[in-house]
């Protein structure tokens, strides 16, 4: 009887006596910065379960991939680079904005379970067909559904990690459909939870963005101020503070001269990380200079280029220097 | 000769003894809980979420009636010789073939019995989630998983009289459980394969019952985009279902009328 006593005590104490192993502590999840992916995967206890989460964290995106696809299982997102893309084009809005049938995006899409032409399996293969959600992706127009049914995956995949950044942002942004209220909440849990991650300060601008227009007047243009001490300009100023956040956390953590063409470009940042930082930065500058003034504006913006000499960035600068009546720097090509 | 009554008779004390032991009740509700912790998640709010939950509960529900199936299956006959209860009743004019067709059917009864409860629960959870229940797929679902339980109890009593029941319990769970996993590595292992490995895939393929065929929960949960199978595809189901039961069936029969008393 005591043998089994102390042997539960040792067991309950195990995760307890886990903390001292070396190096690091293990904080599991998928989708969060290459630093964190290394420290994870250098620590011990990563070696010993990180697998395991990383797997669940996979198996859980391509759940939302099959829900977005009404159940039909895609060989080609399976890989990462692509379902990144895929992701970024149709959650994120990059390159492809809201659209969520950009079908050339899926014209060389193959599903799991393979056409009859490149099937062995005979009729078998014909019955899985049949009865698994499956159609010929070389016949049907590719679909994908209003993205809802997707959201309780996120709050799972949240829940079991809220270091899962990527479904924080990706949550967030098919939420904003539904209530936008409910979309700055879980951004500001995703927050709460990853203080120093950048592009969820971004999310939460763009819903404070969402949440000012629909407080506008309708038909407003972009641009159009909001009646003093309303609502609507409160929402415009916490978007405004939470792109300037955005670019300036985006900014100290950006590798120093990081090019995409660069021979070994950082595994700690990405195209997609450049253009959300980039994103955050012209916004604080465009916002900075509706809803607060052209002099803060210009400040950002002379902040910003040179930690940050993209043409796009000269741009905004020249066009801050000509609103406060200065000469606009000259473009190099 | 097979009596049918016989068969009843035995299958009826199955379903009795199942029932009494309370063990169903306890895999009930212990899945039942995991589908009331997915229901009780708040989903930002929003109403009418329900693919979710169906997915959930499908999963959890069919994995609970075939941990079941599998453990009254493989332990109806060793228990039998266990316990040596079966003298006395070999001692009555019940032949082997009825004796195992009914500890069979009375295990395919629990199933059922099983299956009812839990069906009670999903249509209470997606009544109370304010979802509609696709009918058509749902009952064909059902159905479908149905057979693949009579294949696990067939193979569960086969692997019974080959192996004790631990080792029974065991093969047969990992058979359920690697179905799926191995249906796909098949697929992918065959491209990259040579020839020889190739005409094993291909054996595999048509040798062992792919479980994942009677799985129509995909579907079912996006039953918004995907109609009901065919007549067709149901019947070709069933013989391929069937097929596979009547082997093992016939195995574990074989097996159980080699066995001396």
């Amino acid at each position: 009887m005591r043998r089994a006593v102390i042997a539960i005590i040792v067991f309950l104490a195990l995760p307890a006596l886990s903390s001292r192993l070396q190096p690091n502590q293990y904080k599991g999840g998928r989708s969060r910065d290459q630093q964190e992916r290394f420290e994870r995967n250098s620590s011990a206890v990563a070696q010993m379960l990180g697998e395991f989460r990383i797997s669940m964290g996979d198996i859980l995106f391509l759940k939302t991939e099959r829900y977005l696809h009404n159940g039909m299982a895609f060989k080609a997102h399976l890989n990462q680079k692509q379902l990144l893309n895929v992701y970024d084009h149709d959650h994120n809005g990059h390159g492809a904005g809201d659209e969520h049938h950009d079908e050339h995006d899926h014209e060389n899409l193959q599903t799991i379970i393979p056409t009859r032409a490149h099937d062995f399996r005979g009729f078998i293969g014909e019955l899985e067909r049949q009865v698994k959600p499956w159609q010929d992706p070389s016949e049907h127009h590719h679909e994908h559904t209003d993205g809802s049914e997707l959201l309780p995956w996120y709050r799972v995949m949240t829940l079991a990690d809220p270091h899962n950044v990527r479904a924080y942002i990706i949550g967030g942004y098919w939420l904003k459909n539904h209530s936008i209220d409910e979309g700055i909440r879980f951004i500001s849990e995703g927050i709460r939870e990853n203080p120093d991650v950048f592009e969820l300060r971004l999310s939460l601008g763009r819903l404070y963005m969402n949440k000012a227009q629909s407080l506008m007047p309708p038909n407003s243009p972009f641009g159009a101020l909001p009646e003093p001490n309303s609502e609507a300009e409160r929402c415009f100023l916490k978007a405004q503070e939470a792109f300037e956040i955005a670019a300036e956390m985006g900014l100290k953590v950006r590798p120093a001269g990081w090019s995409q063409e660069a021979e070994n470009p950082s595994e700690d940042w990405s195209i997609f990380r450049e253009e959300d930082l980039l994103e955050a930065m012209g916004k604080a500058i465009q916002t900075g200079r509706i809803y607060r003034s052209k002099e803060h504006a210009l400040e950002l913006a002379e902040r910003y280029y040179p930690l940050l000499p993209d043409p796009l960035m000269l741009r905004y600068l020249n066009q801050m220097r000509q609103l406060n009546g200065l000469d606009a720097l000259p473009e190099t090509p | 000769m097979i009596s049918l009554r016989g068969v009843f008779l035995i299958a009826k004390s199955v379903l009795i003894e199942a029932v009494r032991r309370r063990e169903i009740y306890v895999i009930v509700l212990a899945a039942s809980l995991l589908i009331g912790m997915v229901m009780s998640i708040d989903f930002f709010d929003i109403k009418g979420l329900t693919k979710f939950y169906r997915e959930t509960a499908l999963k959890v529900m069919g994995m609970a009636t075939a941990a079941t199936v599998i453990v009254l299956a493989a332990r109806q006959l060793p228990r039998e010789f266990e316990r040596r209860t079966i003298y006395p009743l070999m001692a009555r004019p019940i032949s082997r073939l009825t004796f195992i067709a009914g500890k069979l059917l009375g295990v395919m009864f629990s199933a059922v019995f099983c299956f009812a409860l839990f069906m009670l629960i999903f249509v209470f959870g997606t009544w109370r989630l304010g979802g509609e229940i696709p009918w058509g797929l749902f009952l064909q679902h059902i159905y479908l998983q149905l057979l693949m339980l009579l294949i696990l109890a067939t193979l569960s009593f086969w692997l019974s009289m080959l192996m004790n029941f631990d080792a029974a319990l065991t093969v047969g769970a990992l058979f359920y459980f690697s179905a799926a996993f191995a249906s796909t590595v098949i697929l992918y292992l065959y491209d990259s394969s040579g020839t020889l490995f190739r005409w094993f895939l291909l054996a595999v393929n048509y040798g062992i019952p792919q479980l994942t065929l009677f799985d129509l929960s995909g579907k079912a949960v996006h039953a918004q985009a995907w109609e009901p199978l065919s007549f067709s595809v149901m019947a070709q189901l069933t013989a391929y279902g069937l097929s596979f039961a009547v082997i093992y069936f016939a195995f574990a029969t074989i097996c159980f009328r080699r066995r001396p008393l």
